[in-house]
């Protein structure tokens, strides 16, 4: 077999064991008419089977009636000696077969899940339908701490350059965010956040901060809050 | 007694389907399961001795595995056919045995890959001159049969399976995959890997017809 045949093995070994599909059929045969060790390779391929299965076949010609004979009949005995599976055997044989059969759409579907999950929870998150884990929010902040205790805080957090930066919603209606700046390994809280008030709603600090130490804030556009450590942090922090 | 095309077609045409005795055997039939287990157990044989190369072995794995279908024949519900779940069941009892020996598999592997030789050595001492045949064609014919098994010998288990499966049994690239669960593209790569490897294992040999019978 050429180098350059290499990639019709496949098809030839699909050909052989009725799996190829119409165009690849004749798009194979062509080639087989103008190849002469694809061809080979098809009649060994025929051969290597009659070998593999000589083996066996001899193995199974062997096999006296003695043998299947007492092949039932300890399969009988056991059947009425053996006890029956237990619950989660009769379930993990149920599921095998299962997975076995359903295997390809029972993938696709997982698969579908897990995409509407990706697509829809940081919609719902941004929504304010699914609130920001209390957990998260209250780790040093006492303005957040006040805000999750009243439910009206959504956190989102993103990368941005070299710092981890968590943008913070606090009273929607005030149209104001907080940002923090975490540097390596630190967690929310640690870095003096900047509060700014948001002019549009849009993610007016959400843009790359240029150093985690000293955060610049985006110009307010209106009037200033108090940030998360009750300073009044229009400017630098 | 003579037998009648049309007897013929009845006869043929009664033949219950495993649906039809799983159903029964589901039911309480131990008839019924008698029938499957008749109608089985040459290829459940053949499955698990070409993963095995052993015939006691084999035999052995064959009767686990229709106990454990009887077992669990309440929770089969008929969504693969038949075959395909008891031949899974085979060839993984077959496979786990073989894992359980471990190191031992593959020194057993070349107990039953002697005992093989024997065996056609004994039918190429007696063919030869009990039915007339040319000798030195039956030596090739036997040396040919020992490359055979030494080259299945380097295939693991699972593309042992794979090949027997598809070769001796016919199964489909997707019913093989429910058999060995896992997907069409890795039954295509196992068999591929077995074909090339026996096809390097017997090079020399697969040049010409081969006269196997």
């Amino acid at each position: 077999m050429s180098g350059g045949c290499d990639s019709w093995e496949m098809l030839i070994e699909r050909q052989r064991d009725g799996e190829l599909g119409r165009a690849d059929r004749q798009r194979l045969e062509q080639h087989l008419a103008s190849c002469d060790s694809c061809r080979a390779y098809e009649q060994q391929l025929e051969q290597i089977a009659q070998l593999a299965l000589l083996p066996t076949r001899q193995a199974v010609e062997r096999l006296t009636p003695g043998q299947l004979d007492r092949l039932w009949a300890g399969i009988a005995s056991r059947l009425e000696t053996e006890p029956t599976p237990g619950v989660l055997e009769r379930l993990a044989t149920w599921f095998a077969e299962f997975w076995g059969a359903n295997r390809r759409v029972l993938i696709a579907a997982g698969a579908a899940a897990c995409l509407t999950l990706l697509v829809a929870y940081p919609l719902l998150r941004q929504d304010g339908s699914v609130g920001a884990p209390a957990a998260t929010v209250a780790s040093g902040s006492p303005v957040a701490v006040e805000a999750a205790a009243a439910g009206e805080v959504i956190v989102d957090s993103l990368q941005s350059g070299e710092h981890d930066m968590v943008l913070v919603n606090v009273h929607p209606e005030d149209m104001t965010t907080v940002i923090w700046l975490l540097g390596d390994g630190e967690e929310p809280g640690a870095v003096a956040p900047a509060a700014i008030p948001r002019q549009d709603g849009a993610d007016a600090g959400m843009r790359p901060q240029p150093s985690a130490e000293q955060p610049s804030v985006e110009q307010p556009a209106g009037p200033s809050q108090p940030g998360p450590t009750g300073q009044d942090t229009d400017g630098e922090p | 007694m003579l037998e009648s095309p049309l007897v013929r077609w009845y006869t043929v045409g009664v033949v219950t389907s495993d649906a039809e005795l799983v159903r029964r055997a589901q039911s309480g039939d131990r008839r019924a399961f008698e029938t499957l287990v008749q109608r089985y157990q040459h290829k459940a044989f053949a499955v698990a001795f070409g993963i095995l190369r052993r015939e006691d072995d084999a035999l052995d794995v064959v009767q686990d595995a229709f106990i454990k279908v009887f077992k669990h024949l309440d929770g089969f519900q008929g969504s693969s056919a038949f075959y395909t779940w008891l031949y899974r069941i085979v060839a993984n009892l077959a496979i786990d045995q073989l894992r359980r020996r471990g190191r031992a598999a593959e020194s057993s592997f070349d107990d039953a890959v002697r005992q093989n030789e024997d065996l056609v050595g004994e039918e190429a001492n007696l063919l030869p001159s009990r039915l007339g045949l040319n000798p030195h064609r039956e030596m090739a014919r036997r040396e040919l049969v020992e490359q055979m098994n030494r080259a299945l010998g380097t295939l693991s288990p699972v593309h042992r399976t794979v090949l027997l499966l598809r070769e001796q049994e016919g199964l489909s690239y997707e019913e093989l995959a429910q058999v060995m669960q896992c997907s069409k593209g890795t039954i295509m790569s196992r068999l591929h890997h077995a074909r090339k490897n026996l096809q390097a294992a017997l090079e020399g040999y697969l040049h010409g017809s081969l006269e196997l019978d």
